[in-house]
Order: C-alpha cells, then structure tokens, then sequence
C-alpha cells in the first residue's frame, strides 16, 4: 500500500466512501466544525465566532470528530496500512 | 488513546495542555499562523502528539479531497468549463502568492536604494566635480567620509566663539543654516549608526554650520554651488579658526581644507539624506504592507462565515433545507452549501445549483444527494457577489440555462 496513491486506486475511493460515510455520522457540531476547517478554510477562531462557542471548543469538537473519523476507519486497510506506525518504523 | 483523556486531565503546565488541544485544528490547517508555529514547537517535545499525528493524518489528508474534487459518492462531475476548486482555494494560491510578490517587492525596493548608493547619476544632488573629477560613488562617499573625519580634528578645538557668532548679514546664510541643521541632525544618526563616533560628528557640524554661515554670507550662491567652483573664500573668518588656535597649516591651505570639507560634508550630507530618505520611505512601506496583512488577518478572524439560508420552493422539495456558508474573505467569493433532506431526483436527472446577480444566471455545479438525504456542494470562483442562488433539477450533465422552475432559493445578502 505504501506505494499507491488512494486517489487513484479502487481502494483510495472506497476509503474516500468510507470517509464520507463516517463524517455523515458525526455529531452536527462536530461534522460542522470539521466541514467549515476543510470546506470553507476557515480557522478555528472564524468557526468560532460563527458558531458562537469559545475557540477551545472548536478544537474539541475537531479534535473528538477526528478521533471518531479514525475510530470509524481503523477497519478499513488502507487507512490500516497508512496509520499504523508500525509500517512507518520498519 | 482517547481525546477526552487529553482534554479532562487537567495539565499544570497551562500552556502545554493548550498546545495539545491545538492538534485536530493544525491537522486540518484550521490554526492561525502564529498558533501553527507555537504547536509545531510544542509537537517536537510531545511524543503523544507525534503519534496522534501520524494516526491522524490519513483522515485529514483524505478529507480536503470531499471538498476539492467535488466528486463526493453520489455527486455528479462539475459539468464542463466549471472549475472543480472553487474560489476557497483560489484564495488561498492568492494569498500565498501576494505575499511572495510582497517579498519581492520589498526585496526589489532594497535593490532599488542599494542602486542609488552607486547610482552615478543621483538626481538633485549637485556633484563637486572638481572635487572628484569623477562621478561620486560610494567609494567616492566613503572617501568624503574619511576626509570629513581627518578634518575634523584640525578643527574641533574649541576656539569658535567668534567663528560660531560670524557676522551674518545674508539672508542665504540663514536659510543655509537651517538647512544644514536639518542635515546635520540626520547625518548625526546615519554616522551614529554606522559606528562612527558621535562625538566627532557632532563637533564636526557646529563647525560646518559655523563655516558654512562664513563661506556662503558674502555671496548669493548656495554653498555646494560655491565649493564645487573649488574657489577660496575670500572670507578672513573662515582662516582665523586655524591661525587663531595655531595650527602649523598656512592660513591659506587651512581655508582651502576648510572649504574643501564643507563641500565635502555638504555633499555627502546631502547624498546620506538622500539614501536617509529612500530608507524611511521602504520602511514605511513595510510597515504598511504588515499593517494591510495584520488587519486582513485580523478581520477575517473577527468575522464568521455568512449564512444564508436556501428556501424551498413551492415547486417541490418541501422536506429539504440548505445553508449557505459563505467564506467571509472580501476578496474572494467562495463557501459550500450544505443539503439535508434532498429528494433522490428522478432517473437521469440532477440538482443543478445557479447564482444570480443583476439578471445574470450563472451555472454551478450539479450534484445528488446522498442516501441519507444530504449533500455538500463547493461554490464559487467569482470574484464578484452573487445577489441569490437557486436549485433546479436538470438534465444529467446539468444545462446552461435552468430549463425547470428552481425548487429552492435565497438571497446571499444580509
């Protein structure tokens, strides 16, 4: 896997599914959160002063909406093979 | 390795626990500048960290391509001649290239002043040229230099009284004299900068100031016109500051030393004002660039997205809902919208997104919901705002003109 490019591979757009399934299933404020940092750019002070929440909560909300992504993808092999340190330190 | 470990346990080091709460925020790029940096120098201590990163990254290197390609599971390719990145990205390259252009161009105005230090040609600085025999240079300024500063202490007894109170009758003479107070006091810090001895400089202008008063009382010439003739004054108070404290020069020798450095002094006064001024001007111009940069920043962090709804129709989609998530950023025009309970549209029909402004429809992307009802659809590329947008179901493919009534509508204006 290391050599494959996911965005070019069958594997890459299932993890890209997969991806978007996950974040479909995240809490609002978090998948909001994460949609307006990778959607729109905005920093977290910006998704901050929009939503209306103190800026260390944004970055909980990231931060647990990231986890919950992960948790949802560790199954899957490709994000498998491109997290696990392991493969990194060999 | 749970986040709310990270969050709840509470860390004595203030700064340290907020560092690590930064990570999700630097991972999707969503962290200021300043704060990127605070949490990579954090992160380089912080073997948590690293490895959250590395289980991280896949997820977030994943994700901008949702947004980017536009081809989200279930979404239909932009039709042909729409760009797929829109106009957040183009802002972005934007930003990041205005910003080497600043560069440049403040690199550029550093040339420029190096230039005119060895420009040969320096407008409005009258040249001595009997004095070089040359065009000036910076060897020709430094060689000046050092000749007002081997001069200096021929003539830096104290004896002046009478030479620092010569009678002046001229009205040049005074204009003379503010001019080169004016000078002086900027070749005192250009000299103080260069770590010339300040002493000596400033003992070196009561003296020109007195010499040039002498020099320039019996005519109407401005003193770099009269030195740059290289003729000796006729004055005998210019002369009597060496004879008066008994220099072994020749009275005449001593005047033409004398006129000879305030020519010199003069001019390089003149040229170090010059340049004196060409710096401040740079320096402004910096200070302004970093001012412009500070307040975009900072008023891009002040403001939120604009959000404006989308109204359905009574055309159809009843259940749907949409937000408009405008990116604030002025100089670009640019958000996502995002679609709940969308209809599935029927075969080999799509959403086709439209904005309009002054009675021009432009297409968008088209796009289907998922499954579950929700889409999120990238707009923009314009550099102008759009007044509203509509959704129409088209054709697959999408239409350049709406060919059915839009199902929903808003007004992208407060």
């Amino acid at each position: 896997m290391s050599e494959a490019d996911t965005r070019d591979t069958a594997a890459g757009d299932t993890a890209r599914a997969a991806l978007d399934a996950a974040l479909s299933r995240l809490p609002d404020d978090q998948r909001q959160a994460i949609e307006l940092a990778v959607g729109a750019r905005m920093t977290y002070h910006q998704i901050a002063n929009h939503v209306g929440v103190p800026g260390n909560v944004v970055q909980q909300r990231i931060n647990r909406g990231l986890q919950a992504l992960h948790v949802a993808l560790r199954d899957y092999p490709q994000f498998n093979g491109l997290h696990n340190p392991e493969s990194d330190r060999s | 390795m749970s986040h709310d470990e990270v969050t709840a346990v509470p860390n004595p080091d203030q700064d340290e626990a907020l560092a690590h709460a930064a990570i999700g925020a630097y991972i999707l790029g969503a962290l200021p500048e300043s704060e990127a940096i605070a949490f990579e120098d954090h992160l380089r201590g912080c073997v948590q960290c690293q490895i959250e990163l590395r289980e991280l990254q896949p997820i977030a290197d994943l994700l901008p391509r949702l947004y980017d390609d536009l081809v989200l599971p279930g979404l239909d390719p932009l039709p042909d001649g729409l760009e797929a990145s829109g106009a957040v990205k183009e802002r972005i390259v934007t930003e990041a290239t205005s910003v080497a252009q600043d560069d440049e161009s403040i690199e550029a105005g550093r040339v420029e002043v190096e230039t005119f230090e060895a420009d040969a040609d320096a407008p409005a600085v009258e040249r001595p040229a009997e004095l070089t025999g040359d065009a000036p240079t910076v060897e020709a300024v430094e060689a000046v230099e050092a000749s007002v500063e081997a001069v200096i202490p021929e003539v830096d007894q104290p004896e002046t009284p009478d030479i620092a109170s010569p009678p002046v009758e001229a009205e040049d003479s005074a204009a003379a004299g503010e001019n080169l107070d004016a000078i002086t006091a900027q070749v005192a810090r250009d000299e103080a900068a260069e770590g010339v001895d300040t002493v000596a400089v400033t003992e070196s202008s009561e003296t020109v100031e007195a010499a040039a008063a002498a020099a320039t009382a019996p005519t109407r010439v401005r003193p770099r016109g009269r030195i740059a003739r290289g003729e000796a004054p006729p004055d005998a108070n210019v002369v009597s500051l060496p004879r008066e404290r008994g220099s072994l020069l020749p009275w005449a020798l001593a005047a033409v030393a004398a006129v000879v450095a305030v020519g010199a002094i003069l001019w390089a006064l003149a040229m170090m004002g010059q340049i004196d001024d060409l710096n401040d001007e740079r320096d402004l111009q910096d200070q302004q660039i970093a001012q412009m940069m500070t307040d975009r920043e900072a008023y891009l962090a002040d403001t939120p997205a604009l959000v404006y709804p989308l109204i359905p129709t009574t055309a159809g989609a009843t259940e749907a809902t949409a937000m408009v998530y405008m990116d604030p950023d002025p100089e670009g025009w640019g958000g996502i919208v995002a679609f709940r309970g969308m209809s599935q549209p029927p075969s080999g029909q799509v959403y086709q997104l439209w904005t309009m402004s002054e009675d021009q429809m432009t297409p968008g992307p088209t796009f289907m919901p998922d499954a579950s009802g929700q889409a999120i659809v990238q707009v923009g590329g314009g550099s102008e705002n759009s007044g509203q947008m509509f959704i129409t179901m088209e054709p697959s493919g999408g239409s350049d003109t709406p060919s059915t009534s839009p199902i929903m509508q808003g007004a992208l204006t407060a």
